[in-house]
C-alpha cells in the first residue's frame, strides 16, 4: 500500500488562507456568500494534498473531509489571533456591531443584555466573554464549511485523477 | 476474488455507516434550518438566546434587514440567499435517498453544482448594477445552489462508503 503523505500542511495553508481572506477588511464581506473563503480555504487544502499524493495513491474523500475539517479548526484560531490584531489596529468592535445589528433588526434587545453590550464597547472591542464565544462559534461554523468545501473538492478531484492518472504527484 | 459487486452494492445501498452519517447530517441541518425560523420569533420575545443566534449567524450572513425575508415584522437572521441555501440543502437532502440510486449513473451532479454557482453570481451581478433586484428570486438561486451542494456532498459520501464497503467485502 503506497504511504500517503502528511496532511498537517495542505490542512496549516487551507487554514492560513481561510483566517487571512475572513479576518482582512473589504475581503471579509466574501463569508458573506455562504462562507466562501472558509469553503475555498477547506478545498485549497483538498487540492494541495491531492498534489503531493503519488501517482497510484488513492485520494479519497474522507480524505478530503478531514483536509477541510483540520483546515477549518485552524482558520478559527489562526483567525481569531488575527482578528484581534486587526481590532487593536482598526478600532474595531464586534459589540458594537451585534448591537447595530439587532436594532437594525426591528426591535429592542433584552434589557439586561444592554448591561453586556456596555461592557463590551468599554473594553475596548473584546470582552473576554464575547472572544470565548467569537472563537466558539468560529470554530463550529468553519468546521462545517471548511468539510463541506473539502468533500466537493476531493469528488471533483478524484475524477480528475482518474482520468489523468500520468499527470498526478 | 469478487468480480460482480453490484449484488453487494443493492444490498448495502443504503445502509451501514452512510445511514447513521446521513442521519447525522440530516438532523443537523434539520436544525440548522428550524434555528433560522424561530430566532425571529424568539427575537420579537425578546428572547436571550434569539440575540445569540444572531450573532452565530453573522459569521456566516451579511445580515442586512433589506436583504432578508421577515417574520412578524423581525428580518431572518439571514438574507434572502442563504435562507434559500439552507432550505434547499435540506430538500437536497430529504429527497436524496428517494432519487439517489435513480440518477447515480447518469447524472451530471458535478455540471449542475457549477449552474447553480453561476446563477448565483450572475444574480449577484444583476442585484448590484441595480439591473434586477427581488428577494424570491434572489432565494431561488440560493435554493438551487443548497440543493446541489447538498446533492454533491451526500453522493460523494455514499460512494465512499460503497467503495469501502466493497473494499471490505473481497478482503
Amino acid at each position: 500500500m503506497t504511504e500517503k503523505p502528511s496532511k498537517l500542511n495542505p490542512a496549516l495553508i487551507g487554514g492560513a488562507v481561510i483566517a487571512v481572506f475572513s479576518s482582512l477588511p473589504i475581503l471579509n464581506f466574501g463569508n458573506c456568500f455562504c462562507c466562501m473563503w472558509v469553503i475555498l480555504g477547506g478545498a485549497l487544502a483538498a487540492y494541495l494534498y491531492s498534489k503531493s499524493l503519488p501517482p497510484n495513491a488513492e485520494f479519497t474523500t474522507g480524505d478530503g473531509a478531514l483536509l477541510g475539517l483540520l483546515a477549518g479548526l485552524f482558520g478559527a484560531l489562526f483567525g481569531a489571533l488575527l482578528g484581534l490584531l486587526m481590532m487593536s489596529i482598526l478600532d474595531m468592535n464586534p459589540g458594537r456591531d451585534l448591537l447595530e445589528t439587532i436594532m437594525d433588526a426591528g426591535e429592542d434587545i433584552p434589557d439586561d443584555f444592554e448591561t453586556y453590550f456596555e461592557d463590551f464597547d468599554e473594553s475596548g472591542g473584546m470582552h473576554p466573554l464575547f472572544a470565548m464565544f467569537s472563537l466558539t462559534f468560529s470554530l463550529i461554523i468553519n468546521s462545517i464549511f471548511s468539510t463541506v468545501g473539502g468533500i466537493i473538492a476531493a469528488a471533483m478531484l478524484q475524477k480528475k485523477r482518474s482520468e489523468n492518472p500520468s499527470k498526478n504527484g | 476474488m469478487n468480480s460482480k459487486p453490484s449484488k453487494y452494492d443493492e444490498q448495502s445501498r443504503f445502509s451501514g455507516r452512510f445511514m447513521v452519517i446521513y442521519a447525522l447530517v440530516a438532523a443537523g441541518v434539520i436544525m440548522w434550518c428550524a434555528a433560522l425560523i424561530v430566532s425571529p420569533i424568539w427575537l420579537e420575545k425578546k428572547g436571550l438566546l434569539a440575540v445569540g443566534m444572531r450573532y452565530f449567524f453573522s459569521f456566516v450572513c451579511h445580515q442586512n434587514p433589506d436583504r432578508s425575508f421577515h417574520i412578524l415584522d423581525q428580518s431572518m437572521v439571514v438574507c434572502a440567499r442563504c435562507t434559500g441555501i439552507y432550505l434547499g440543502s435540506l430538500i437536497g437532502i430529504l429527497s436524496f435517498p428517494f432519487v439517489a440510486e435513480r440518477l447515480e449513473k447518469t447524472y451530471p451532479w458535478k455540471k449542475w453544482l457549477i449552474v447553480a454557482v453561476c446563477l448565483n453570481l450572475a444574480e449577484s451581478v444583476l442585484s448590484i448594477l441595480n439591473l434586477f433586484t427581488s428577494l424570491l428570486f434572489r432565494a431561488g438561486a440560493g435554493m438551487t445552489l443548497g440543493f446541489w451542494t447538498a446533492f454533491c456532498v451526500l453522493f460523494a459520501i455514499y460512494r465512499h462508503n460503497r467503495t469501502r464497503l466493497n473494499w471490505g467485502d473481497l478482503s
